[in-house]
């Protein structure tokens, strides 16, 4: 038995505490609703006027929605509206479902799953984590063993597919990567539009819960093009040990609204966490990254680096806010957030913030937020190019800064043509 | 090739070019020099396309047609390069991305096909060696972090490629070392022909030791006020401006 798990005091019936924490999680939800914007951490998003009715989970659908070509060589999970086909599936063996009602049993399964959401879920405020907690009835639960390096990188791709009810998706994904373990983690959102137009047509609420011990090493690609009349919630838990690596890339250009909070808590030395991503938003998108990173202990490391471009009336916000504690010395800690508005109705609302009780550290944040200049655009223009082209030469060139540092070339080509049809759509 | 008749322009409320009339005819290198801020560069912006400059008399033709009703890519298709004085920073936009991006629009523009890879970078890479121009300048961001004479030197590998019929070269020589005049002097004379003309906009005779243009104009308050052979470049760069009735202010005694 791995040696996180021994510490754990295991229910003698799983399934009855999860079912008390299902219980009392709907309880938290019913009685503290939505977050209001009076919540910092949801001061710029509002998901007040939802209705409660969206909030039943989708039925497993009858047809047959075929997903996109996975990249070469890797497992392949398919998710349809929040349900796992397993058929269609190709798991590694590290990788299980897990059964939240009891249907079969996995002790294993169930001790990883328990043991990430203790520890990942002490914050109160996280209410759409209780929405998850009280609708999902099936977790994919990853353990990589000590040691273990995955040759083939995991691939999930949730897909929606539209119902005659407008209903919503419970998913979530808990990994837990041993000492010296090593994964890839590719996440892919898409699906169609509803033909009845209604906003939202269905929300996707996901959460993830990540461990790494002692030197493992994750790399987390995400890839969010969900139905322009979806709203995406995600929120995902990392906690990270000694010398363990995070590497994250987000591309998000999907859902009419997309929530991206990715809670890092780094509770080891040497650990690295680097977080990039490009978001894109057109017409009434939008896109709220919030990203907060807790150094607990001292000499680890972690990056932000972000662009948002945005057009039409769409809104793009980078919140990200990290606390350097008091004892956590030789910490270091970046944040970058670059804006660009290519409209004069688009807004960007950029706050890096850095909290920092302690010397010796090296932390460093950064934002800006601008149109696209008119004197590049006239240079461009000398040069042959239409007004067009100079600006989607710009457009492209500012986003692909950062997609270049995508190291898996396949997922990079994939970003770098949807970004591609994006521009040119405008 | 180029007529600007009686041109005068304003750039705000201001008044820059009063009634400039030039004629350059395929072939042709043309300097003109002048005072600082006498419409030299709003000369160069005109022609380029630059927005915010107001023409309120004459009218410009180039190759017969009207300029002043062509888009700023327009006129670079038809044949009208403009090296700028200060070139701009483009970062994230690769110089090779860049260069691709307008020889592959204006070729397209002039019935050309489009340069496969390969052929392009060859193409590229012989350019750039004559300027020395080395490959790690051309995977950086356009001009961004260039020196001075890098920027102009980088202007005048874009004029190579783009191979224009008629090219405005404004202060192309500042900034430059002996060395890099060199260079430009040598890769602009390599591209004289009997079609291609240049209109080169300059403070010092230096650079026109090496090119020796056939025309010289004196700008002063907006308007052309002594034309010439090379005479008048030498006379201007041992007299001053003085010898031109200018004083140091750029007026008219």
């Amino acid at each position: 038995m791995p040696s996180i798990i021994n510490d754990i005091k295991v229910e003698p019936d799983f399934f009855s505490f999860w079912k008390n924490t299902r219980s009392d999680a709907l309880q938290n939800f019913k009685n503290k609703g939505f977050p209001s914007k009076k919540n910092e951490a949801w001061k710029y998003t509002s998901l007040l006027d939802l209705s409660e009715d969206l909030l039943e989970p989708a039925h497993r659908s009858e047809q047959n929605i075929q997903a996109k070509k996975p990249i070469s060589s890797s497992f392949f999970i398919k998710v349809v509206n929040g349900h796992i086909d397993l058929e269609a599936s190709v798991l590694p063996e590290e990788l299980r479902v897990l059964d939240l009602e009891g249907k079969y049993k996995d002790e294993s399964s169930e001790l990883v799953m328990k043991s990430l959401f203790e520890n990942t879920n002490k914050d109160n405020l996280q209410t759409h984590i209780d929405i998850n907690t009280a609708y999902c009835n099936k977790v994919l639960v990853a353990h990589i063993p000590k040691g273990k390096c995955l040759e083939k990188p995991i691939e999930i791709h949730y897909i929606h597919e539209p119902e005659n009810e407008y209903k919503s998706s419970y998913t979530q994904l808990c990994i837990l990567q041993e000492a010296d373990s090593h994964a890839t983690l590719i996440e892919r959102f898409y699906g169609d539009t509803a033909k009845e137009e209604k906003f939202p047509s269905h929300i996707h609420n996901h959460v993830v819960r990540i461990q790494l011990n002692k030197s493992a090493c994750l790399t987390h690609y995400r890839l969010q093009e969900a139905p322009n009349d979806n709203y995406n919630i995600y929120t995902a838990n990392l906690e990270m040990k000694d010398e363990s690596t995070y590497d994250s890339f987000t591309f998000c250009k999907g859902a009419m609204l997309s929530r991206n909070e990715v809670k890092v808590n780094i509770n080891g030395t040497k650990a690295h966490c680097n977080q990039q991503g490009v978001t894109l938003g057109q017409h009434k998108q939008h896109h709220d990254s919030y990203l907060p990173v807790m150094h607990n202990s001292p000499d680890s490391y972690s990056n932000q680096n972000f662009r948002q471009l945005l057009d039409g009336n769409s809104k793009g916000v980078f919140y990200s806010s990290v606390l350097v504690p008091k004892d956590s010395i030789k910490t270091q800690a970046h944040q970058l957030n670059h804006n660009l508005l290519i409209s004069d109705t688009a807004q960007a609302f950029t706050r890096p913030e850095l909290d920092i009780f302690t010397d010796e550290v090296i932390c460093s944040h950064g934002a800006t937020v601008g149109n696209l200049d008119v004197n590049s655009l006239y240079y461009l223009q000398t040069r042959g190019l239409s007004e067009d082209q100079a600006k989607a030469l710009m457009v492209e060139s500012f986003a692909n800064e950062l997609i270049e540092d995508v190291k898996n070339e396949e997922i990079k080509d994939l970003i770098k043509l949807s970004l591609t049809k994006w521009i040119r759509q405008h | 090739m180029l007529q600007v008749k009686n041109i005068s322009c304003l750039v705000g409320e201001k008044e820059i070019l009063k009634g400039l009339t030039l004629n350059i005819k395929p072939g042709e290198v043309h300097a003109i020099m002048g005072p600082n801020g006498t419409g030299k560069s709003t000369l160069s912006h005109l022609l380029a396309g630059k927005s915010g400059y107001e023409v309120t008399s004459g009218e410009i033709l180039f190759e017969g047609k009207n300029l002043l009703e062509q888009t700023i890519d327009e006129r670079a298709k038809a044949g009208l390069f403009l090296g700028f004085q200060y070139p701009v920073e483009i970062p994230g936009v690769s110089c090779m991305n860049f260069l691709k991006s307008a020889v592959n629009a204006v070729n397209k523009a002039r019935g050309k096909s489009e340069l496969d890879a390969l052929e392009f970078l060859k193409k590229v890479r012989q350019e750039a060696k004559k300027l020395d121009i080395d490959d790690s300048m051309l995977k950086r961001s356009v001009n961004q972090g260039f020196s001075g004479g890098e920027k102009k030197r980088f202007e005048v590998l874009q004029m190579a490629l783009l191979e224009p019929k008629l090219a405005i070269l404004d202060e192309t020589d500042s900034g430059l070392d002996i060395d890099s005049l060199k260079n430009i002097a040598e890769e602009i004379n390599l591209m004289r022909t009997s079609e291609r003309s240049f209109l080169i906009i300059t403070h010092y005779q230096r650079l026109l030791n090496h090119i020796k243009p056939d025309f010289v104009h004196i700008l002063n308050g907006g308007r052309i006020i002594a034309s010439g052979g090379f005479e008048i470049a030498e006379k201007l760069e041992s007299e001053g401006y003085k010898a031109f009735g200018i004083n140091k202010n750029g007026e008219d005694d």
